[in-house]
């Protein structure tokens, strides 16, 4: 469940990167920072320590916005959040980001898993067959797991196709228990 | 009354037997002025005896007959009341052993009824436990079965799995994914999906 709070940043900063024409390169350095920010322990004490002036924590992401030569939207967006004490909903926000320029773009996101690899030509006739089903361009990555026994599992959105022996299995076992 | 006394004192000296005259007038025979001066003194002693306790006496007589009536008059009565008394206990007591057998009926069917309702209430708690225990029986049969059924399947699919894993290789995994793509494409589009 994203947070409304995240929704409305993530809409207007889109917006913007739209007027702006900049918001594939705002998506990159928002998804890299927020990224950082989950993984370092050390970057969360500081910009989340009550004890440090903002100031101080407005100094430190400026820094970083100038090493990693971030747009001038970017460090804005991430010095608010300092100011409001919204910094911590930086992931949520770089989520709904992500999802709502795959929705400009006309993109759909799909995970694929397998049981084993999947061929170019295999995961091209998937690709294709979501494209054909969503009617959007579709952004796919695949994985593999050795318990799905054989088949394919994709999820589009909140959508899963299910087409794994695993599942075929546990489907044949509870019929079973149904009808004795 | 004193010609009664008088006639008494005649019986006592007539009473004196003939020989005791006859023993008198001769040196050795009868003390005829002896006993005349007895006789004399009774008869005196007699009148001053009914001279002052005549009245007295016979007041005492005849009051005592008349006492001796009232103590008869009021024994008679004593009794009838005590008879009276006698048939009204007697009355009551048999009041009280009809009493005593209705309160005994009373109670006697109160107990008939009180033990067919403990009886009725015993077969009715006895069926119902019956009742119980066979539900829960067939429940835990139910549930035993299913359990065996559960492992049954169980082992079924988890030899199955066996199976496939050694049997899905490339190709079979291949026809699998063919079979998959050609269900999503017959899938509706769904726009927004």
């Amino acid at each position: 469940m994203r947070n409304p709070v995240s929704k409305r940043y993530a809409r207007a900063f889109l917006e913007l990167g739209v007027a702006n024409g900049s918001y594939s390169t705002l998506q990159k350095q928002l998804r890299e920072f927020a990224d950082a920010f989950g993984e370092s322990r050390d970057l969360q004490n500081v910009v989340l320590n009550p004890g440090v002036r903002v100031d101080e924590r407005r100094n430190i992401v400026r820094a970083i916005g100038q090493k990693q030569g971030w747009d001038t939207m970017m460090l804005n967006l991430t010095l608010l959040l300092i100011d409001k004490d919204r910094i911590a909903l930086v992931q949520d926000i770089a989520d709904v980001f992500d999802a709502m320029v795959d929705e400009h773009d006309g993109n759909v996101r799909a995970t694929v898993t397998s049981a084993r690899s999947l061929n170019p030509t295999q995961v091209g006739e998937i690709k294709t067959a979501i494209a054909k089903m969503t009617g959007k361009n579709v952004l796919l990555e695949t994985s593999v797991d050795e318990a799905l026994l054989g088949g394919v599992v994709t999820r589009v959105g909140g959508k899963v196709f299910d087409g794994s022996v695993r599942t075929q299995l546990q489907t044949l076992k509870d019929s079973i228990l149904q009808d004795v | 009354m004193k010609n009664k006394i008088l006639y008494i004192a005649a019986l006592l000296i007539a009473s004196v037997p003939m020989d005791a005259f006859a023993a008198g007038g001769h040196g050795d025979g009868f003390p005829w002025v002896s006993w005349g001066v007895s006789v004399v003194n009774f008869v005196i002693f007699l009148g001053i005896l009914i001279y002052f306790a005549g009245p007295k006496i016979q007041d005492h007589f005849s009051t005592r007959r008349e006492d001796m009536l009232a103590d008869l008059n009021e024994s008679k009565r004593l009794r009838e009341e005590a008879e009276k008394k006698f048939e009204e206990y007697s009355a009551r007591l048999e009041k009280l052993d009809e009493e005593r057998k209705a309160l005994l009926e009373d109670y006697h069917e109160q107990g008939e009824a009180e033990k067919e309702r403990l009886v009725a209430e015993a077969k009715k708690q006895v069926e119902k436990m019956r009742a119980d225990a066979e539900l829960i029986i067939q429940q835990e049969m139910r549930r035993a079965v299913s359990a065996i059924e559960e492992q049954a399947v169980d082992l079924a699919i988890s030899l199955a799995e066996k199976q496939l894993t050694e049997k899905v290789d490339d190709n079979a995994q291949s026809r699998i994914v063919a079979s998959y793509v050609s269900d999503l494409n017959e899938m509706d589009s769904a726009p927004g999906a």
